[in-house]
This record gives C-alpha cells, structure tokens and sequence, in this order.
C-alpha cells in the first residue's frame, strides 16, 4: 500500500458542495492529495500551471467553458477522471472512447476503482499539465505526455510516444495514432516548438516525424533523403532537413 | 407481392376447380365433347377476366375498406351484373361460336335466363364472400396491430415526458449537494431532504389536465429555487412577487416552475457570476400576466422540448388565447411571458386533492 507514491490531484468543479464532498470521498485514500480545487476552467489552467497534478476530477457542466473546452484549451493533460451527475450525451461520448468517468452522487466503491486504475497508469507513464502559452521559454512537451484530441464525437487521451507522424492541414495539425488520424487545432510550428527536439525531428514544411516510429532512412534523391516508417508510411525530408538530420546523426 | 401471388392463385385455382367440376358434373348425363372441353376452358377464362375487372372497380371505389352495412348491397348487386355479363358471353360463345345442340331444346328462354343468372349470381356471391372476407380480415387484424403499436408509442412518450419533468441533472445534483451538507450543516441538510421529496412528489402526480391556484405553483417554485440555491449558493438569486388578484387564478400545473427551470438551465448555470430569476404575476384586464426573467440572450428558441411541451399544455387547457412567449427583455436578460386569459369554460379540472393537502399538514 505504502509503495504507490501519492496521486496529487486536482478537483475542478463550479460547486462548492460537489467540490467539498469529492474531497471528503478522497480522505480515506492516503495514495491522494488535493493540492487545488478549481471552480471554473480559468480557475483550473492556473492551478494547473501552479501545481502540476497527476490527476484532474473534471465536472463536464460548468459556467463558461466545459471541462472538455479546458483539455482541448492545454498543450498536454494529465491523467482525467470525469465527473457529472447526468448528461447523457458526455456519458455516451465516455462510453464510446472508453473514457474515465464518475456519476455524482459518487460512489466511494467507484472512486476507488477509479484511483486505482489511475495508479496502475500512473506507474507506467506521468503525463504533465502544459499550459499553452506565448511563445517565449515554451514547456517542452515529451514522449510520456498526453494530448486530447477531440474531433466531432470521438475523443482520444493520445501519448505523444504512440503519435508516429504529425501532418500539417492549415492551422490544425493531423496526428498519426493506432490507426487513427484526428485533427488537433494546433499549427505544426507551434507544435514544434514545444515538442521535445530528441524524439521529435521536423521533416520539412509538412511533417514531424517521432524518430521511435523511423524504421530506415535512405538517400533520396539530390541529397535528399527518405524515412521509412515502421507502419510503411514514406516522408521525404527537405534538402535542409536532410542535411541536419546527418549532422544530428554524426554527433 | 405475396397478396399479389395469394390472388392469382385463388383466382385460377378457384375458377379452374369451378368449371372442372361443372363439365364432371355434367358427364352423367352428357357426353364430354371437345366443345364442352373448349367452354370449361373459356369459363376459366371469361370468369378470371370478369371477376378481376369486378376487383380494380371495387378497389377503386374503395369497397374494401367498407363496414358490412354498406358493402353488403353494393356485392349484392355488383354479382348480379357480373353474373349477368358473363352468362350473356358464356351463353353467346355457346349458341353462335360452338353452336350446341341443347339451346334447341331450351322450352322457355326466360325461365332458362333465371336460371342460370340465379345459378352465376350465387357463384359470385361465393367469389365475393372469399375476397371481401379476406380483406376483413386482413383488415382486422392490422388495425389489431395499429392499436399495439399506438398504445406502445403512447407510453413511450408518457415515460419520455416523465423524466423530463423529473429533470435527472438536477435531482443528481441536488442529491449530490445533500450528502455534502450533511457533515457542514445538518439542519439545513434535513430541511433540503424534505423539499426535495416534496419536489419529487409533485413532479410524480403531474397530469396534462391538471390546473392549481397560482399560489400552490408559486409555492413549488419556490421550494424549486430554495433547493437550487443551495447547488448555486451565492451565484443564485431570486425574487418572487404575485398580485393579491393573481393569487387564486388557475395555471398549469408545473408551467412556471418548468420557465425557472429553463431560467436557470440557460441564464444562472451558464454564468460565472451566476445571476437573479424574478417570477412576476398580474392580472391586467382579466388576464393573467406572469413574467419569468433570468439573466442572458436568447440566441435561437431554446428550451426545446420543455418550452414545447409546456406550451401544449397550456394551449390543451387555456385555448388559443393563452400564450408563451420567451425573448430578449434587454441586452441582458431574457424574459418568458405566459398570458392566460379568464377562463370561460372549464377546460381542464381544478385539483386540489387531499393527498397534498396531508403532504402540507404537520405531522
């Protein structure tokens, strides 16, 4: 019991009553620690950003943005466990993409299932908060963060470890995934500035390539070279690119 | 398609076994010709033909979907013309074409025309008696399965209507915020238990038909805000002012307390700063005005079903001259407004039954 290191959690929620008796529920659990509440998405980005907790308890219904506005809002999210009393339409989008929920009145049985199967995640990967920002100092964002990808009715929790290409569409980006290929309203530059240089190589004007994924790379033509894939997928590196990438590669 | 083959095939099995039978029959006392072979053929023929021009003029004049009263002479005497055209083509074909002996011995042309009318009426009749009663019963039974389905559609919508009233979002929540008052403020926690249930009670015995004196609804109201404050705490609150005339006229059971409701759902929830519901009734001319407020813009007619099926209700218990209306009172807040006029007949039934009455009572 003692070995699993503490879930610091996060509960956002326009109710203080919902707020207060989710915090009650959480006193029995000494793996959890409240270090926020939040009563509104704003509310939540900056405690997010204060914080950097493992876990977020998220009302779907608040005033202003929703809590499915707030995960579109950030860079990358940690782990989430939604909360609502009834709305069926956020309990179907969860039953659909499979996603973490909890109905209130909460069931102490349930939270628990709930913070458990957290915990089991949490020893694999630690996905932190990034708040988006300006451009200046930016967070790096790694393999082991989560983005949400919400496109239409499907919804995604996508570690960036598993994305083996991003594609740019205009000011959205498209992401590869577990044959899967949402958009995300994020431009590729922006994203490149944030996604960790080591694991992330920007191929050209078109694609960041995740260089885990790259099964062979071979010389193109004009002193261009090509990235195979392990999926099978070919991306063609710029001339400049190309160049970098054998510099990166001597070093 | 199935009906289709099912005609066709009553029909040439059906005429095919009657002149079979008839040139049997006649076998005792006749000798089968080829002439007579060629009639039994040709009455196969001539009796589908006959029959089935009968059934696109039944059809079309809509005989089958008739009750038994007015079908019953129009068979009667639609068989006889039948009987008529095809004992006047039979007997032509027989006398002309064929040329049988027998017509010779005919002693009486009339009698031997009653006969053998009375003889192809009944044959029709039968024919008529298979098909008209198919249809009946065809008939029968689909309006059988129409009423299933009716009825079926009927609870359906009843139950729809049920957890629409009960707004499960806000019990949850209500229920939710109890549980939390019960360690911070047991008092207060009691006091929401028993509204809630009062709440709840109401809820179960609304009745489309049901009007109560705009002082109970108002009373429900309140006990509606008083529940929901709690939720919203400081970002809800309300003001509830009633004309002493308005006090005791009939409204619909639930009407305003479904506007607070969509007030809230709408205006209140959506804020961060939460905002003020006002509930405001008079009587100006005879009619009575209530006025719902709550703060944002009305961008399309929303509340859907709820403002829909309130506004049903009232029109099913006030007529046409009641109405609802919801629209932006200023850039800031959106005003629903409910006119009923005096009632001149009582549409609905004024209820105020004991069982509330006992609810209310101490004890």
């Amino acid at each position: 019991m003692a070995s699993t290191p503490s879930l610091r959690t996060l509960i956002v929620d326009d109710e203080r009553l919902a707020r207060r008796e989710l915090r009650r529920l959480l006193e029995p659990h000494n793996d959890v620690t409240v270090v926020a509440e939040a009563a509104n998405a704003d509310e939540a980005e900056a405690a997010l950003k204060e914080h950097d907790p493992d876990l977020l308890l998220l009302d779907v219904q608040m005033p202003g943005d929703s809590g499915f506005d707030l995960l579109e809002r950030l860079d990358a999210v940690p782990h989430v466990v939604f909360v609502t009393a009834y709305d069926e339409y956020a309990i179907r989008a969860f039953e659909v993409n499979a996603l973490d929920y909890l109905v209130k009145p909460v069931e102490p049985e349930r939270l628990e299932r709930a913070i458990e199967t957290v915990q089991q995640r949490a020893a694999e990967t630690t996905p932190h908060a990034v708040v988006s920002e300006g451009d200046e100092s930016p967070q790096t964002l790694t393999a082991d963060d989560q983005v949400f990808v919400k496109d239409g009715e499907r919804c995604w929790f996508v570690q960036l470890a598993d994305v083996r290409l991003f594609e740019a569409a205009g000011n959205y980006t498209r992401l590869y995934f577990d044959g899967e290929e949402p958009l995300i309203h994020r431009s590729l530059s922006y994203l490149e500035n944030r996604l960790d240089p080591d694991r992330f190589f920007r191929a050209s004007r078109q694609h960041i390539l995740n260089l885990r994924w790259v099964d062979d790379v071979t010389p193109w033509s004009k002193g261009k070279l090509k990235a195979t894939l392990e999926d099978g997928t070919e991306v063609e590196l710029s001339r400049r690119r190309s160049r970098a990438f054998r510099e990166q590669l001597s070093l | 398609m199935n009906r289709r083959y099912a005609y066709w095939v009553c029909q040439l099995g059906g005429w095919t076994a009657y002149s079979v039978m008839r040139v049997a029959l006649s076998a005792f006392f006749q000798e089968v010709t080829w002439k007579r072979a060629i009639t039994c053929l040709l009455l196969v023929g001539v009796g589908v033909l006959f029959t089935h021009v009968y059934r696109i003029v039944a059809k079309r004049q809509g005989w089958t979907k008739m009750s038994l009263r007015q079908l019953a002479p129009r068979v009667v005497g639609a068989s006889l013309v039948v009987a008529f055209l095809l004992h006047v083509t039979m007997d032509g074909v027989g006398r002309y074409l064929l040329e049988f002996e027998a017509y010779d011995e005919i002693d009486s042309e009339l009698g031997y025309l009653l006969v053998a009318l009375v003889n192809g009426w009944f044959v029709i009749m039968v024919w008529s008696l298979i098909y008209f009663g198919v249809h009946y019963f065809w008939n029968y039974r689909k309006a059988e399965v129409d009423k299933w389905k009716l009825e079926a559609r009927a609870e359906t919508a009843r139950l729809k209507a049920l957890k629409l009233q009960l707004n499960p979002h806000f019990f949850f929540n209500s229920l939710n915020s109890v549980r939390a008052l019960i360690a911070e403020d047991p008092d207060r926690a009691q006091r929401m238990v028993t509204r809630l249930a009062r709440l709840l009670r109401n809820t179960l015995q609304v009745d489309d038909v049901k009007t109560v004196p705009l002082e109970e609804e108002l009373s429900t109201v309140r006990t509606y805000l008083e529940l929901e404050s709690v939720r919203f705490e400081e970002r809800l609150r309300y003001e509830i002012s009633a004309d002493e005339a308005a006090l005791n006229r009939p409204v619909p059971f639930l009407l305003v307390q479904t506007l607070a409701e969509n007030g809230i759902k709408h205006g209140v929830a959506r804020r961060q700063e939460g905002g003020t519901i006002t509930v405001e009734a008079q009587v100006e001319d005879g009619d009575l005005w209530i006025r719902v407020t709550n703060p944002g813009t009305l961008e399309t007619e929303e509340g859907g079903t709820g403002l829909a099926n309130a506004r049903e209700r009232l029109q099913l218990l006030f007529g046409e001259k009641a109405s609802l209306t919801v629209q932006n009172a200023d850039a800031a807040t959106v005003e629903a407004t409910v006119v009923l006029p005096a009632r001149s007949e009582a549409g609905g039934t004024m209820i105020q039954d004991e069982s509330r009455a006992a609810v209310a009572a101490p004890g």
